[in-house]
């Protein structure tokens, strides 16, 4: 029956064109062009054929169905229709093939940050003595860095940014050595709380301190500050 | 309704499912990269921790 119905679509096609042509005929071969370069893209990336074979074929299917339908006088619409539903399908494969990109790399990331962990923790707790003194330098880098040789005049606004920053850095140290960010919250204080007067540079250097306050087993703290 | 709506309500309907799919899948794709982001910045920051263990 397709080359009868075919030969007389034909010549109703050439009976429109020389009418002055259907409205809707070149947007539907646009579609149709638009939607075959995008499967033809998807359909030659090795990885989407990898990660997302399914909506490939589902754009095939689509394309191939709009592909039909253009060679039937007044289809345009139906020819528009599935040339988006291929097209659409042609973008899901592209995002579910990032998606896939994305957790192989995130798994080859994820070792490499355990083996860095890891390495951290040899390192730098090989001995307790030494674990100390460590932290001891990392405090005293935080402080030197923004005080030393520096006249310093902070608003109320620049203590809560240092407080935070400094509260911050313990909490990613803590984190790099494998403690999960979940259990861990932050909070910067500003010029409160002081434990000795700001007077001297002693009282200052201990008023620069980071307190870690641990929950109970409900997962509750003491009140707060 | 006639048959010509029924047939634009379905095209729009089915349309309007992979719209949704794509934007879903964007959605996933974002989150996915930030996630990469993340450790991205984690294992830097290990790397900088370690090389200045090193120096000391």
């Amino acid at each position: 029956m397709s080359p009868m119905i075919r030969g007389l679509s034909c010549v109703l096609l050439l009976g429109s064109v020389a009418l002055g042509g259907c409205a809707s005929q070149p947007s539907s071969e646009q579609a149709l062009q638009q939607a075959g370069d995008d499967f033809q893209k998807v359909k030659e990336d090795a990885n989407v054929l990898r990660f997302a074979p399914k909506d490939v074929i589902r754009a095939g299917e689509s394309l191939a169905r709009a592909d039909r339908l253009s060679s039937y006088w007044g289809s345009g619409a139906d020819v528009v229709h599935y040339a988006y539903l291929s097209q659409r399908y042609s973008a899901i494969a592209r995002e579910h093939t990032q998606q896939g990109l994305n957790a192989e790399r995130g798994t080859q990331l994820e070792l490499e940050r355990q083996r860095l962990q890891l390495a951290l923790r040899e390192n730098k707790l090989a001995s307790v003595q030494q674990q100390g003194k460590w932290v001891e330098a990392q405090i005293a880098s935080l402080t030197t860095q923004t005080d030393r040789g520096l006249v310093m005049t902070l608003g109320e606004q620049d203590n809560l940014k240092l407080s935070r920053d400094r509260a911050q850095s313990v909490a990613d140290l803590l984190m790099d050595l494998g403690i999960d960010d979940k259990r861990i919250e932050v909070e910067g204080y500003g010029d409160q709380y002081p434990v000795e007067a700001n007077a001297s540079e002693r009282g200052r250097a201990q008023n620069r301190r980071v307190e870690i306050v641990f929950s109970d087993e409900k997962g509750q703290l003491g009140a707060a500050r | 309704m006639d048959d010509q709506s029924y047939k634009r309500a379905r095209m729009r309907a089915e349309q309007a499912e992979l719209d949704a799919r794509l934007a879903e899948a964007k959605v996933l794709t974002g989150k996915s990269q930030e996630q990469l982001n993340v450790l991205n910045t984690r294992i830097t920051r290990l790397r900088k921790q370690l090389q200045l263990g090193e120096a000391q």
